[in-house]
């Protein structure tokens, strides 16, 4: 029996909730009561979604959708407004069944059809559905119109006599403001209930299943009706059918469920409503002709063709994003994209990493002030090797051999396929430059469509690799040298969207290093770096310099350009496209978001503020940032017992028990990939789920679904972001998304005001616990914390024990009460 | 409070004599008033009411109507809501009043007057019929429907009613209802003009 209502009930009621793009078990049993205000629509509605359901199981279409009740509210909104618009008999019950089927036909096939574009059926199903029936079913089957909603009393009075009467009475005669009872209808006759309570009950569930979407439809009723004030109509002449499944719908799909909701969402929402008039006006008066009702057609072309133009756009952005990944819940879509796009904004990008082994100095960064990285080639980085007093030599410096990055490995950053090789240059004498061969001996190398990078001045011959060849990641390309315009040994690294030696710079952050903290550029080099190296016309033309940040907005035509190059990330890109095509934001705007990855880079804490000459500052591993001037950097070395404890195969199973009870039931955990070959922990005893992600540097989790009271999500909590190098003293901050809290009253006010303005802030820290133990075991200790107005409140605090490369232990305190748990793999 | 009781007590049998000749003076006085009135003589027909008025319910109702006949329709609605204050339960004086506020344009107060009908009698008939006609003038076609709905219910095979409310829901776009209530309009009036004009419309 459970299993029988997990895979058909639970379809069954989320088609209720569909009807306002929700997943809401509890808004869809309100709906699924409010559609029973009209008994017979409420029958021949659930009878319709239920073939529905039934149909598209049977049918073996997506289940994905089958179970989110995709294929089965058309059914159930068709099921609906024919009982309202014939009696009740055996001539409705055949039109009901037939018309389940034809719209679960047609949902699949609108949907397909229209999910290649990247865009939802919505509920045009129901509209091809319902006219098929007004026009060729209901004649054959000689069934009179419009009767069955004017006779409702007498309907009334059938079923219940004269007290269901006097009931329905009371509650119809309830004097409502009329602006208020006007909006209440509107959202019942979504369901096609004519009453301020069932619009009442509607509301209330709307507000519990989303403050966004339940604002969104206030304001789009009072754009509404503020429309109909400026034309001249009287508020009592709405039609509250339009209000409802016209314009509320259209605002709330494209101001909250399609996009990201945003101040700029919300106004694109209420500039919906307009062209949802002119739509409804138009289409009635086409469709006249026909004897057709427009029904919801007008929301359909409305939301379409303001999701479609958004597909299109070459520029991404301006606060309207498309939803990435639906959620079901503007709420959770707004604070997963939130925190997403600081913490997988590097998802699907080719990593870089540094091109040398060992500890190198930045000694010019990206257009900070640096001599020779200028305008158009400013997003540039060389590196050298310096001792501890600053020099990048020993002895007299006046040999290439006395210095310290002379004749060292030069690695590839990524895979990737050897574009072109200079290596006949001879190195200049120190102090020298060659002013002709500004680059000297260089190896570019191409990673995907697009994306190359240059790594310059390598020693002459020194090149091992010719074009044509394909590297790994690490694979030597050429040693350092000082060939070109340079005038002691050091490595030129750029990352470029052309192949040409010398193409202009493209900002890509690295994916990850250790930061050791900053020397003084300028005292590293000791002013030998006055040659220039950029080329010499960027010089006569200073707004080059003034223009530096045009390089980050010329980078995004590149995106746009090259679309194959997204196709590079396979897991990520079949997943969601429109997440793809929408942030390209990721590479055009690297500024800000480096700074932006700031937030949850490992930062050593109270060291930072120190002065930047010669810092004695911790080391700290960095993600998805770029080297600045002055930082002495270098790969890191990864813990093994944490990079295997985390590495979480799929197949890989965890059994898992509490230690204050290590005979009861134990729980199992198993890594599965899912069809976007995106990886997660799945609890089978909770059923709960956790998606998480990461690469060679870092653990993260990036979703949970399911009972937030498992085991399972004190896990989430607690390792939500996990460096797998560990540094002294480092600790690692990140920030979760706004839907862990748990006090309503501050989450829903933060709701409401989510798209403009965020005062709640979830943190997450960890930190080692103490210095290495004996063995190989590593503690980590976790900490959320839900902030607002300066106040702070603990969620969790976890402790996390690995040992011999598992994770062996988890700790944790939430809300008073500590569990401890331990680990253990099912086979061993 | 004895002595309260005590004057009430001496004063009624004093009176008594004086209230059985009252009786018969108010009789007389209704009697040669019916007979006016039946003459189309108004004023004939208000001078002996006015004449033995003490203002009982039963004389400002009965002026309410004469003053209304006589087409002094601010007197006729000042006795009529006399009589409504009287007996305000009562729907009697209510509908008296209802037709020299429409004489008198008084749309607002018609409006209420039939609401406060509907308070007490909300399947009354009339006041529902005439409160949707009202919202009907103003073009307020949802609140129209929902009055005429009532009656409808009532009376299906009505023709008035069928016809505002499809007029009302035609307005509001329920387009399948509005033809329902048009034919069946025609079918309580074969070929009527009005029913055939909204069915071409739609």
């Amino acid at each position: 029996m459970p299993t029988f209502f997990v895979s058909f009930f639970r379809p069954l009621l989320r088609t209720y909730a569909m009807l306002f793009f929700s997943q809401h078990l509890g808004f869809a049993g309100v709906l699924l009561l409010v559609s029973f205000a009209h008994p017979t629509a409420g029958v021949a509605g659930l009878a319709a979604a239920a073939l529905a359901v039934a149909g598209a199981r049977l049918g073996g279409f997506n289940r994905e959708w089958t179970d989110a009740g995709a294929y089965s509210f058309n059914a159930l909104l068709m099921g609906l407004a024919l009982a309202t618009f014939y009696p009740p008999g055996w001539a409705l019950a055949g039109l009901v069944v037939v018309g389940a089927g034809v719209a679960l036909l047609l949902s699949v096939a609108l949907g397909g059809w229209l999910g290649g574009r990247g865009l939802p059926a919505l509920s045009l199903p129901f509209v091809a559905t319902t006219w098929l029936l007004m026009l060729g079913g209901a004649p054959l089957l000689h069934l009179p119109a419009g009767e069955t909603s004017v006779y409702w009393l007498n309907d009334a009075y059938a079923l219940g006599g004269p007290r269901l009467v006097a009931a329905a009475r009371w509650v119809g005669d309830w004097p409502w403001p009329p602006l208020l009872a006007t909006y209440l209808r509107a959202l019942g006759s979504v369901l096609f209930q004519d009453s301020a309570a069932a619009g009442l009950l509607v509301a209330l569930g709307l507000l519990w299943h989303s403050r966004i979407a339940f604002t969104l439809s206030v304001l789009a009723f009072a754009t509404a009706v503020g429309l109909a004030w400026l034309n001249g109509t009287v508020p009592g002449s709405f039609s509250e059918y339009n209000l409802g499944a016209n314009y509320i719908i259209a605002a709330i799909a494209v101001g909250s469920v399609f996009v990201i909701p945003s101040g700029t969402s919300y106004g694109w929402a209420l500039a919906s409503v307009p062209v949802t008039v002119l739509a409804l006006a138009a289409l009635t008066a086409a469709l006249d002709k026909l004897g057709l009702p427009a029904l919801s057609l007008p929301y359909c072309t409305t939301a379409l063709l303001f999701l479609y133009v958004l597909l299109l756009r070459q520029r991404a952005g301006g606060g309207l994003v498309l939803t990435p990944i639906q959620r079901y819940s503007p709420e959770r879509n707004l604070y997963a994209y939130a925190t997403d796009r600081v913490r997988l904004a590097h998802q699907g990008a080719v990593a870089l990493t540094l091109p040398f082994l060992g500890t190198w100095t930045c000694t010019q960064g990206y257009a900070d002030g640096g001599p020779t990285h200028l305008g158009d080639w400013g997003a540039a980085l060389d590196f050298a090797i310096a001792d501890a007093d600053g020099r990048t030599y020993q002895g007299l410096g006046l040999s290439l051999s006395d210095y310290y990055a002379y004749n060292k490995p030069v690695l590839a950053p990524a895979d990737g396929v050897v574009e072109e090789v200079i290596q006949h240059l001879e190195d200049n004498a120190i102090g020298e430059v060659n002013l002709t061969q500004n680059w000297g001996n260089t190896v570019v190398l191409r990673h995907a469509p697009g994306l190359f990078t240059q790594l310059s001045h390598l020693r002459a011959h020194s090149v091992p690799v010719k074009v044509g060849d394909h590297v790994r990641r690490g694979d030597i390309v050429g040693t350092c040298g000082s060939s070109g315009r340079s005038p002691e040994p050091h490595l030129h690294f750029q990352v470029q969207a052309t192949p040409y030696v010398g193409s202009r710079t493209l900002a890509y952050p690295l994916a990850y290093f250790v930061a050791e903290g900053r020397k003084d550029a300028s005292n590293v080099l000791n002013g030998l770096f006055n040659a220039l190296e950029a080329p010499s016309y960027s010089l006569e033309d200073d707004s080059y310099v003034s223009d530096a940040p045009s390089y980050a907005s010329d980078a995004s035509s590149y995106v746009s350009d090259a679309p194959s190059y997204v196709s590079d990330a396979p897991s990520y890109a079949s997943d969601t496209p429109s997440y793809v095509s929408d942030t390209p934001s990721y590479i055009s705007k690297t500024p800000s978001y480096v700074s932006d990855a700031s937030s949850y880079v490992s930062k050593t804490s109270a060291k930072t503020s120190g002065p930047s000459f010669m810092q004695p500052s911790l080391a700290q591993l960095k993600h998805f940032t770029v080297p600045v001037a002055g930082e002495t950097v270098r790969p890191p070395a990864f813990s093994r017992t944490l990079s295997q404890a985390l590495r979480l195969p799929p197949g890989y199973a965890l059994e898992v028990r509490s230690a204050a009870a290590p005979e009861g039931p134990s729980q199992r955990w198993e890594v599965f990939t899912d069809a976007y070959n995106l990886r997660y922990l799945r609890c089978q005893a909770t059923s709960a789920v956790l998606y998480f992600g990461g690469d060679e540097s870092v653990f993260y989790c990036t979703a949970f679904y399911g009972d937030e009271s498992s085991w399972l999500y004190a896990f989430y909590l607690a390792a939500y972001r996990v460096p797998l190098a560990l540094l002294p003293g480092q600790t690692t901050h990140d920030e979760l998304p706004l839907s862990i809290v748990r006090q309503p009253a501050l989450a829903w006010a933060q709701d409401v005001l989510a798209p403009f303005y965020r005062f709640v802030r979830p943190t997450f820290a960890l930190a080692e616990a103490a210095a290495p133990t004996a063995g190989r075991t590593v503690v980590l200790r976790s900490r959320v914390a839900v902030a607002w107005f300066g106040r702070e409140r603990e969620t969790q605090a976890a402790e996390l024990t690995f040992r011999d490369g598992m994770l062996a232990g988890l700790r944790v305190r939430r809300q008073g009460q500590e569990v401890s748990l331990h680990f253990s793999q099912p086979n061993a | 409070m004895d002595l309260v009781k005590l004057t009430l007590a001496v004063a009624l049998v004093g009176a008594a004599p004086a209230a059985a000749q009252a009786q018969a003076e108010q009789s007389a006085a209704f009697s040669s008033s019916y007979s006016a009135e039946a003459k189309a003589d108004y004023a004939e027909a208000i001078a002996p009411i006015r004449a033995i008025y003490t203002g009982t319910y039963e004389q400002n109702l009965r002026l309410g109507w004469l003053y209304f006949l006589a087409k002094n329709y601010t007197a006729a609605a000042a006795h009529y809501q006399k009589a409504v204050e009287q007996r305000p339960y009562a729907i009697e004086p209510k509908l008296g009043l209802i037709k020299p506020l429409n004489a008198l344009g008084q749309i607002d107060r018609m409006l209420t007057t039939y609401e406060s009908i509907l308070k007490i009698d909300p399947q009354n008939t009339q006041a529902n019929y005439w409160t949707g006609v009202i919202f009907l003038n103003r073009k307020a076609y949802a609140p129209a429907a929902r009055y005429f709905e009532r009656v409808v219910n009532l009376y299906p095979f009505d023709y008035d009613s069928n016809l505002s409310l499809a007029w009302a829901y035609f307005n509001l776009g329920k387009k399948a209802e509005a033809r329902a209530l048009y034919t069946k309009a025609l079918l309580i009036r074969p070929g009527d003009a009005a029913a055939t004009a909204g069915l071409k419309r739609l």
